[in-house]
């Protein structure tokens, strides 16, 4: 390439760079589509989510809510939420505090196990810190298997973070501010231990040049076969003595200010906290069973072929089918409409041939889920998956408002053209 | 009259000369040690880092089995090669300590602007160990006994052993017991809970998981003895391989 030629291109990609730097770019998802789609589909089916409210000043209240299903058809080659999980928060960094989160009324301070197939409830309290706009997600960490992500929503929060103040009681009465407790101990020790460590290196750097006459004499000592210590003083043996001994004094002195600041203390905790035992499985009053699911990429369509038992007394029709945190509408039963820009809602989503499911009916239906989300959320990804399994919790609607909720899944088949 | 105008200007000359040579040596002395010191200091923060970061960037993981463990021999493998550098080439023993309280002065600029200002943390969560007087300690039994043998069982021995009382005064007021709806955390814990970290839940914490619990409930002690045992075993191995390293040999080759 000629000079100019390099000048200029030189000079355009300077100019990008200033650019970028300049241009913010607000980042405006946090990673949500980059999991598998088997691992958002056949994992944990998050649903009844609430996360409210959605505007909040610094220092006020915000409650996340709902349920969460673990699915049956957890995908073989993922460790399960039977080893341990921790439910969590996404919220860009810790921009609320987390004040307490339980599952099922069991406080989830500490991380837990969860069984497959199983239906849970969870709240989490959460107090706002720093003002911005932030994306909100209920997230169950799984061990070695990684972040279950839920359904997400915009809170704006408002004011100053200088407002915000975060203080609890000690049970021997201290008052902790955790926003800066201990802070000024932390700082000073830190402060003397750095004064001690440079007046060390000033005292060997105080003579100027050091290195290369050091280099110098060490080199020549050796030739000479004499013995190198020779360069360490009697001054400096004394130094190093009085550095030792300052240094041990502080150490014990600091240890025994600490055993008299906090006489009384306790080991990190660790513990898992149980739940209880033989939890039942979620009942529903209706059987489902796939007898073939196909996706249509060109056309972004899902069908699934259902045979449906309905034991209950009542006539149900398929309302919505939720699927990786995607929902599915079917707009002849309900009205859904998504709650922010970001909200994973299709309104018109779902279309049902088979009409309602009398009670005591046994019946064939097909339902159609078709939606850009599927693309979009890198749903249709799932045939790169190594079972090409899909699943989702299909939710039955009553006359009357009630409803039956229960997981469906089974091979996929996808059709190309 | 010429001859002694000569000779003055002789003397002037190696005046010069000798200014010029402090002047150059001076210069290489800063040049190198920067270099050097820096770059080795770099180099631990980045693999501190990488390795057994957490039990350095959280409150919430500096436990009484891993802590004073595992950071603390990872810490020394830098600090004992450039000792022994440092101490072939000059007699200088001033590496542990150079390193140490760079590494220091790092980990602070790291939790101050990567953890506080942009991850929003508090300080008082993230806040760096204290390692600079266990470096003073082995830098000054290294000058006391002039004996590698000595300054690995004594030195690195109290770099082990001495950590936890150390940054103990730090570290106990986050040890008191606090009751939080209905059970009973330290100050520690109740940070690592409210503050959210999302990718970072609590079953990832490296705390409390040994099988030392022989002796009771002389955990830290016990602890602390091993570390110190390991750290003279480090400190031997990272001194014979900053040797190896020193060598000039390595030089030519480049």
């Amino acid at each position: 390439m000629t000079r100019p030629g390099c000048r200029a291109l030189t000079s355009i990609a300077g100019l990008a760079l200033v650019l970028a730097m300049l241009i913010p770019i607000v980042a405006t998802a946090h990673g949500e589509r980059a999991q598998q789609a088997n691992t958002r589909m056949r994992t944990l089916n998050w649903y009844d989510v609430e996360i409210s409210p959605a505007k909040i000043a610094v220092g006020e209240d915000i409650k996340v809510r709902g349920r969460f299903r673990t699915s049956k058809l957890w995908p073989e080659h993922i460790p399960s939420v039977e080893q341990r999980v921790f439910l969590n928060v996404g919220a860009g960094g810790p921009n609320f505090i987390r004040t307490a989160s339980n599952i099922d009324g069991i406080s989830a301070v500490q991380s837990t196990s969860l069984e497959l197939g199983k239906d849970y409830s969870f709240e989490i309290d959460m107090k706002a810190r720093r003002p911005g706009r932030f994306h909100v997600h209920p997230i169950v960490n799984v061990l070695d298997a990684g972040s279950m992500v839920g359904p997400g929503r915009w809170i704006e929060i408002t004011g100053s973070q200088d407002d915000f103040v975060n203080t609890v009681e000690s049970m021997f009465g201290r008052e902790i501010e955790l926003e800066s407790f201990h802070l000024k101990s932390i700082v000073s020790w830190h402060v003397l231990w750095f004064v001690i460590g440079g007046a060390w290196l000033v005292y060997w750097f105080r003579q100027r040049p050091l290195l290369i006459p050091r280099l110098r004499a060490v080199d020549e000592l050796d030739e000479k076969g004499e013995d190198a210590d020779e360069l360490i003083s009697p001054t400096d043996i004394k130094v190093a003595i009085v550095f030792l001994a300052v240094t041990l004094l502080i150490i014990v002195g600091g240890f025994a200010w600490g055993e008299r600041d906090a006489p009384i203390t306790i080991p990190l905790r660790t513990a898992k906290t149980s739940m209880p035992d033989n939890k039942p499985f979620p009942q529903a009053n209706i059987d489902v069973s796939i007898s073939e699911a196909t996706y249509r990429i060109p056309g972004r369509s899902f069908r699934m072929k259902l045979t449906v038992d309905n034991r209950s007394d009542r006539t149900l029709r398929v309302g919505e089918f939720l699927c990786a945190n995607v929902r599915f509408i079917n707009p002849e039963v309900r009205t859904v409409e998504p709650i922010d820009e970001h909200d994973l809602v299709a309104s018109h989503g779902l279309r049902v041939e088979g009409g309602p499911i009398a009670p005591g009916q046994v019946s064939t239906v097909e339902v159609f889920a078709e939606d850009a989300l599927w693309e979009t959320q890198r749903l249709t990804r799932m045939i790169n998956d190594p079972d090409s399994v899909i699943a989702g919790l299909l939710f039955f609607y009553a006359q009357d408002g009630s409803r039956e909720i229960v997981e469906v899944g089974g091979s996929l088949l996808p059709i190309f053209e | 009259m010429p001859q002694t105008g000569g000779g003055e200007e002789g003397v002037r000359t190696a005046d010069q000369q000798a200014a010029t040579r402090r002047r150059l040596e001076n210069t290489v002395d800063m040049a190198l040690f920067a270099v050097i010191v820096f770059a080795v200091a770099g180099a631990t923060v980045f693999v501190m880092s990488v390795t057994i970061g957490d039990w350095e960037f959280w409150a919430d993981w500096k436990d009484r089995r891993y802590w004073p463990l595992a950071p603390v021999a990872a810490l020394l493998i830098f600090p004992a090669g450039l000792a022994a550098a440092f101490w072939s080439r000059f007699r200088l023993p001033v590496a542990c300590t150079a390193v140490v309280l760079l590494y220091s002065l790092m980990r602070w600029l790291s939790a101050y602007f990567n953890f506080h200002i942009f991850g929003g943390f508090p300080l008082s969560f993230v806040w760096p160990s204290i390692f600079i007087p266990l470096a003073i300690i082995i830098d000054c039994t290294l000058v006391i006994t002039r004996s590698v043998f000595l300054t690995g069982l004594i030195g690195a021995f109290l770099w082990g052993l001495l950590v936890y009382p150390v940054n103990w005064p730090l570290l106990a007021a986050f040890h008191e017991p606090i009751t939080y709806n209905g059970e009973m955390l330290t100050a520690a814990d109740l940070l690592g809970y409210e503050y959210i970290r999302t990718g970072l839940p609590e079953y990832v914490r490296v705390v409390e998981r040994t099988v030392l619990r022989t002796f009771g409930d002389a955990v830290t002690p016990l602890t602390a003895v091993f570390s110190g045992f390991i750290c003279t075993l480090v400190f031997y191995i990272a001194w014979g391989a900053g040797l190896v390293l020193n060598r000039q040999a390595w030089l030519k080759k480049l």
